[in-house]
């Protein structure tokens, strides 16, 4: 139900996989001579990788100030870049109802439809509990479940409930249809909330 | 870097590539926060950091053709595929679909809708449900995004009629949880004696 940063994990380590592998590419290429021979105004294999003074180019303040910069930026996107896989729940915080201001504003917590919705999936028959995150709209609203159910429960009835019960009711409190939905199962060992069976065991006497 | 630009929405999604994003990302932080302190550093007493002189006079003598410089090339070339695998390759999904009968995705209601079971929800069912098979001591089953595979343990000497009866089990049940397309079923039943 959390959303990850897959995508831009994605992207990213494509950024850098292609820019470490040109950059190795080209290393290897200047030192076997191979750049070199395919076009002489590039540097030989035997001429020196600094060829300026490295005292007189970072006593300069321009210097100083470029690596500064330079570690600030760095390590700023690293930062982003590991907060950034923190799961995120991103919910909708409060959903405006109303029509028109001028005549008086309705707002609904979204946590509140959302607690309604887990409260009414914990009644039907074989779940064990539930989780509900609306995201979205008030106009355009996204619901996301996580339903863990016993692991003797019926997944159809569940699920057609939750479709033809729960879903709809949720629909007709906010007035308009949900526009994506999405139901995440578990499976759990532990017993239903309501109706449960029960396991009996016995001895049978011939 | 905004959070919000490769989120990822879809229940039913490859893996996020967390492990070496966070790797790369500690780097970077490592990286940055090294040359500020230095820059600082250089600002506050004049001279760089003495942990710079090693890489300033390594630098300075080094040719191209030097191995140490080989070295680095093919370090840079293999991290850069490294990167590129860790990328590209698609590895497997986190659950499976369940559908519901007359719901092709679509509900009335509920807009476009994604019903999915997870890999570990998907293994517990199927192992409950080997449990119930009359002549199974015990279950337990791991499943993949395409296919669920069972051990078996049993007091039966004959395990091979159990197996099948076991795999023809589950894949009804499987089948009728909702589970589309059903997964690949294997078992391997062994005898307590």
């Amino acid at each position: 139900m959390r959303q990850h940063a897959g995508a831009l994990n994605r992207v990213c380590l494509v950024i850098l996989g292609i820019l470490a592998l040109a950059g190795g590419v080209l290393i290897l290429l200047i030192a076997s001579g191979m750049l070199h021979a395919m076009s002489p105004a590039t540097v030989a294999a035997e001429s020196p990788v600094v060829t300026g003074d490295l005292h007189a180019v970072f006593g300069t303040a321009s210097a100083v100030a470029i690596v500064l910069v330079s570690g600030v930026v760095v390590g700023a996107l690293g930062l982003s870049w590991i907060l950034a896989q923190i799961p995120r729940r991103n919910a909708a915080d409060r959903y405006r109802l109303h029509q028109d201001p001028a005549s008086g504003t309705t707002l609904c917590d979204a946590s509140v439809l959302a607690s309604a919705v887990e409260n009414q999936i914990n009644t039907l028959p074989g779940v064990v509990g539930s989780s509900a995150l609306l995201r979205g709209t008030a106009m355009e609203p996204d619901l996301a479940i996580k339903v863990t159910v016993n692991n003797r429960a019926d997944i159809q009835d569940v699920l057609q409930r939750i479709n033809t019960r729960v879903i709809p009711d949720l629909s007709m409190a906010l007035e308009t249809p949900l526009r994506r939905t999405g139901i995440q199962l578990e499976v759990s060992g532990r017993n239903a909330i309501s109706g449960t069976t029960v396991e009996t065991t016995g001895t049978v006497v011939y | 870097m905004s959070r919000n630009e490769g989120k990822t929405t879809q229940l039913r999604h490859r893996p996020s590539r967390v492990v070496p994003a966070l790797i790369l990302g500690t780097l970077l932080l490592a990286a940055g926060v090294g040359l500020a302190w230095a820059a600082v550093a250089r600002l506050a007493t004049g001279s760089w950091p003495a942990f710079l002189a090693g890489p300033r006079d390594w630098l300075t003598g080094l040719t191209w053709n030097d191995p140490g410089v080989w070295a680095v090339g093919a370090a840079a070339a293999i991290l850069g595929l490294v990167l590129l695998a860790a990328a590209l390759v698609p590895g497997s999904y986190n659950a499976l679909r369940l559908q519901v009968p007359g719901n092709e995705g679509e509900v009335p209601a509920a807009g476009t809708q994604e019903i999915v079971m997870t890999r570990r929800a998907v293994a517990r069912y199927a192992a409950a449900h080997c449990e119930y098979v009359d002549g199974v001591g015990s279950a337990s089953a791991t499943a993949s995004a395409r296919a669920v595979h069972l051990n078996v343990t049993t007091a039966l000497h004959e395990t091979r009629e159990l197996r099948d009866r076991v795999i023809a089990e589950i894949r009804a049940q499987l089948a009728g949880a909702g589970l589309n397309p059903v997964p690949k079923i294997t078992a391997s039943v062994r005898s307590k004696e």
